[in-house]
């Protein structure tokens, strides 16, 4: 008798899971599921944001990604691809350009940001006018000097496109393109982008140690940089105004533009130091072209105004040594790994 | 042994019933609630590229016309609902003339008013990438402050002073202190009960007057601002205007 309860509750319990099961999901058959990936974190990084909550990180998510990241046919002009202006060698920001290239021959009006950690970051751009990863490619997708394309026209291209249709059908289920669709791909391929194996990450997890030069700079990079662009980010993620005299061709008021309040006035998001030997140009409209132009900015040039930082509205005291020392720290934050990484180089 | 059997069973329902009733708040079979959203301007049907006079006496002219519906409840006493479509987002396009007429299954009910929301609630903007009649593809989506447009009225006016005399109000705004999400009641007419039926369609006509965008809670003249394309304090003198839009024309049963 004991059995014959075992047996029924076990059939019970599968007529309840079946049910369930046709309640939830669709029918899916035949498809094979896409194999789960998981975002790499560093050992001395906190836990990273819950990025991939309704968007579970797949081998096959990442991959329409990426190749949707090096696709010049998003844009307008079928050319202007997001690495068009997030270049890999440049730690995904623009090399040698204060303002990237959009379509035909058109300047954006901010400095290109590297793209890496993004899974730390809650919001996006100088302004932090964007409050999600998925939906940060429908900006430059859309703006018309980026590259000017409609949402609607994106899709119908990738639907068009049989190789795509294919690739969306093996990350979702089916082959149908659409903007969500394609924007939780490209957050996977975004998100997956972890930058924490510097020279800096060796020494913090004891494999290697600073020369003396690099010591130096990092005692002094804690003491005068560390409070904003805070470890092991290298920014604690804030919106700062650090005494740039206006640019009068552009008023760029910065966080401003998305609160409105005259307080956060010339505001612009603290940018992480990692990989910072190789994203120059420099600042929110990549005013500076070295290390070295941004470091005598706080030392010799800040100008004081309403909402200039407490911390640099006095300058910043560092010494022509100390800022040496402070160079040779800074390099030690480039993680060569990352920006030679092949999981996010062009595909094919 | 008996018992156990119950137990199993018991269980089993329950198991089904959880998984398969998701507004297992409300009670009663769901039949079919359709609102006909009819838009209009100085007591007529709208028309694009046709001239009106708002209420402030400025002729104006229309090229687009926009708003998103949720949570189209059903009500008996303020303010709890007795049937709610809690996930329901709809696009009504006054060129579009199928997107103004939208259909739900709710829960039947005695109710006497119906409630729905004009905007997207704040955490559908902050959520990452949307589907549906929230697919920024509709262009009710800022893409430079992520956040949705929940309504949006282009035209023009010889008295705007924007670009070839054109207008172009882009409303919305999910933050603290910027809300533009407005709940619209519209109380029915008396009648001994209003229940929703199997057998016919409760069809809801409802006037969108646009003549009150310009003139209700708040005077805004075309001559004084011809364009707003971000939340904010002006959003939200727009929105409490468009609080103000609805009327409900007749109910039919079909």
């Amino acid at each position: 008798m004991r059995r014959f309860i075992t047996i029924w509750f076990l059939v019970m319990l599968a007529a309840g899971s079946f049910i369930i099961d046709s309640c939830n999901k669709n029918d899916k058959s035949g498809i094979q599921s896409p194999s789960i990936l998981h975002i790499e974190v560093p050992a001395n990084f906190p836990a990273p944001n819950d990025l991939f909550k309704d968007n579970p990180l797949t081998t096959e998510g990442f991959a329409l990604g990426r190749k949707l990241f090096y696709d010049g046919r998003l844009a307008k002009d079928g050319i202007a691809s997001c690495a068009s202006c997030h270049q890999q060698f440049a730690a995904f920001s623009t090399f040698d350009h204060a303002f990237s290239h959009g379509i035909d021959n058109q300047f954006t009006t901010r400095n290109a940001p590297g793209i890496f950690n993004m899974a730390w970051h809650k919001e996006l751009h100088w302004d932090g006018g964007i409050n999600h990863l998925e939906v940060q490619p429908l900006a430059p997708l859309t703006a018309p000097n980026e590259m000017g394309e409609t949402v609607e026209n994106v899709i119908k291209k990738l639907n068009s496109d049989t190789r795509y249709r294919d690739m969306f059908k093996a990350a979702f289920g089916d082959e149908n393109a659409t903007s969500q669709r394609m924007l939780k791909a490209l957050a996977q391929f975004m998100g997956m982008m972890v930058s924490g194996n510097s020279k800096y990450d060796q020494v913090m997890l004891g494999k290697t140690t600073f020369t003396l030069a690099e010591q130096s700079g990092y005692t002094i990079f804690k003491a005068k940089c560390g409070t904003c662009h805070k470890e092991p980010l290298f920014t604690d993620l804030s919106y700062r105004n650090t005494g740039m005299p206006i640019n009068t061709g552009l008023k760029d008021l910065g966080r401003m533009r998305i609160t409105r309040l005259s307080e956060d006035s010339l505001k612009f998001k603290v940018p992480s130091l990692r990989n910072v030997q190789v994203t120059a140009p420099y600042g929110h409209d990549g005013r500076f072209f070295s290390i070295g132009a941004v470091i005598d900015h706080y030392r010799l040039f800040v100008q004081d105004g309403p909402t200039v930082d407490p911390l640099v509205k006095k300058k910043i005291s560092i010494s022509l040594n100390e800022k040496a020392d402070l160079v040779q720290f800074l390099n030690t934050l480039t993680d060569t790994a990352f920006i030679k990484d092949k999981r996010f180089s062009q595909p094919e | 042994m008996k018992t156990t059997h119950l137990l199993v069973l018991f269980f089993a329902i329950t198991t089904f019933t959880i998984s398969c009733q998701k507004e297992k708040s409300f009670e009663g079979e769901a039949y079919t609630l359709r609102l006909n959203f009819q838009p209009s301007a100085n007591g007529e049907p709208l028309q694009f590229n046709k001239e009106y006079i708002n209420p402030i006496g400025e002729d104006y002219k229309v090229t687009a016309f926009k708003f998103y519906v949720s949570k189209i409840s059903l009500l008996q006493e303020l303010p709890t609902p007795v049937a709610r479509k809690e996930d329901g987002f709809f696009l009504v396009d006054a060129a579009n003339p199928a997107s103004q007429i939208i259909e739900v299954q709710l829960n039947s009910n005695p109710f006497n008013r119906l409630m729905f929301q004009v905007g997207i609630d704040s955490i559908y903007n902050v959520s990452g990438a949307q589907t549906g009649a929230l697919d920024p593809l509709n262009g009710m989506f800022w893409t430079w402050n992520s956040g949705y447009i929940n309504a949006k009225l282009e035209g023009s006016s010889s008295l705007s002073r924007g670009l070839n005399n054109t207008f172009t109000y882009h409303i919305g705004g999910f933050r603290e202190g910027e809300k533009t999400q407005r709940e619209i009641v519209l109380p029915l007419p008396n009648q001994p009960e209003w229940v929703l039926e199997k057998t016919n369609v409760t069809e809801m006509v409802i006037d969108v007057n646009l003549d009150k965008w310009f003139r209700s809670a708040n005077d805004l003249p075309i001559s004084s601002i011809s364009e707003n394309m971000s939340p904010g304090p002006v959003s939200v003198r727009y929105a409490d205007n468009y609080a103000n839009l609805f009327t409900l024309n007749t109910v039919v049963r079909r």
